[in-house]
């Protein structure tokens, strides 16, 4: 008993020596606000491509497409981000505003921020009216705001 | 008449030397064992960002029936050399169960142990993130930050199986293996747990642990009624 507790006890640490785990992260930490655009005949939303469009964060292009949705990644220092939607030569300048949380993905990948939408502000120049359909910007895929043009 | 009134007396007295025949007591050596878990000592070689301590006990209810119990206390320490950010996990667990020898001894002296058994468990701690470091490509801008400390707690079921043996007079060594099952954890939703003092990785609804103890029994003399052995010496 006491020699097949010994060999046991050995063989299980050996095995533990080999169970090291590497490190490395495998997982998309982008955490993006989806937009889609629509417009609106008669009281039936339709989906729209927008020709053309440019989007600007931070004097960047960000976009440059025929579009008919976009994913954009808010500021993760600020409480508010603002981008430019530019078709041909018309510029309108959307303001989004939303309340930060930092949280962890993975001990592997880190940390990333999601984010719960208060309030989109458009100048109403290309955008005729805004929809928050869902708050909540986190890892799920799906869709937050509706754009109308 | 006589005769009847002997017989009784008879009958009596014979029916008292079989009951005092059967309190005949036997001495039984029992005891209380404390150890330590010897495995602690040695992972630390093996995952440098463990730290960890456990101490164990046992005491004898009935002839294979044992209480069991431990106390460990776990310390986890990861910084910015392996992972993105620091992290500190202190924290501590306790667990409570029974063990069934189910090693036959003829030798009433002879005290080795294959047992199974279970074991409820619950685990405290806190944990902490700090120096974590956010690179936001698109807005060209880094971000750190840390976590508030937090208070987690999680209850667990343990069923162990493992064998004691006696190496020296009173010093027993062995060895458990254990299925752990998760109950219930309070969850933090900004961070979940590295790990759960006491039963693992904290991303894990069900962990297998392995301890290798060193034990020190105090022993007591205890005496109990053995009928049947008494019975088969009338």
């Amino acid at each position: 008993m006491k020699c097949i507790s010994g060999i046991i006890a050995i063989l299980t640490l050996l095995l533990l020596a080999n169970c090291e785990e590497s490190i490395q992260c495998t997982e998309d930490i982008e955490i993006s606000v989806n937009i889609d655009f629509k417009t609106l005949s008669s009281g039936v939303k339709k989906d729209t491509l927008i020709n053309n469009l440019t989007v600007i964060a931070k004097d960047t292009p960000y976009y440059n497409s025929n579009l008919n949705s976009i994913s954009l990644a808010l500021s993760q220092s600020s409480d508010t981000s603002e981008f430019q939607f530019v078709v041909d030569t018309v510029l309108d300048t959307i303001s989004f505003y939303s309340k930060r949380e930092h949280f962890m993905i993975s001990f592997e990948c880190g940390f990333a921020t999601r984010f719960i939408l208060e309030k989109v502000i458009s100048q109403d120049i290309l955008i005729d009216s805004i929809s928050i359909i869902n708050p909540n910007v986190d890892r799920f895929d799906e869709t937050h705001i509706l754009f109308f043009y | 008449m006589k005769l009847i009134f002997y017989f009784f007396i008879s009958c009596i007295i014979l029916l008292y030397t079989e009951k005092s025949f059967a309190r005949e007591r036997l001495v039984k050596d029992r005891g209380i064992r404390f150890g330590t878990d010897l495995s602690e000592f040695v992972l630390p070689l093996f995952y440098p960002e463990t730290r960890g301590y456990e101490f164990l006990a046992d005491f004898q209810i009935l002839d294979n029936i044992f209480i069991a119990g431990e106390y460990g206390i776990s310390r986890i320490k990861l910084d910015t050399d392996s992972y993105k950010f620091n992290y500190d996990l202190n924290g501590s667990f306790i667990k409570l169960g029974l063990n069934r020898n189910i090693l036959k001894h003829d030798d009433i002296t002879k005290n080795d142990l294959l047992f199974v058994g279970f074991r409820y468990s619950f685990s405290r701690f806190k944990h902490k993130a700090s120096n974590i470091n956010i690179i936001d490509e698109q807005w060209d801008e880094v971000i750190i930050t840390e976590t508030e400390e937090i208070s987690l707690s999680c209850h667990y079921i343990d069923l162990v199986a493992g064998v004691k043996t006696e190496l020296f007079k009173n010093i027993y060594i062995g060895w458990t293996i254990r299925g752990m099952i998760r109950l219930k954890l309070k969850s933090d939703d900004i961070m979940s747990p590295y790990f759960i003092p006491g039963f693992g990785k904290g991303d894990k609804n069900a962990a297998i642990g392995f301890n290798y103890s060193i034990y020190y029994r105090i022993p007591y003399k205890i005496s109990v009624k053995e009928k049947k052995k008494n019975k088969e010496s009338t």
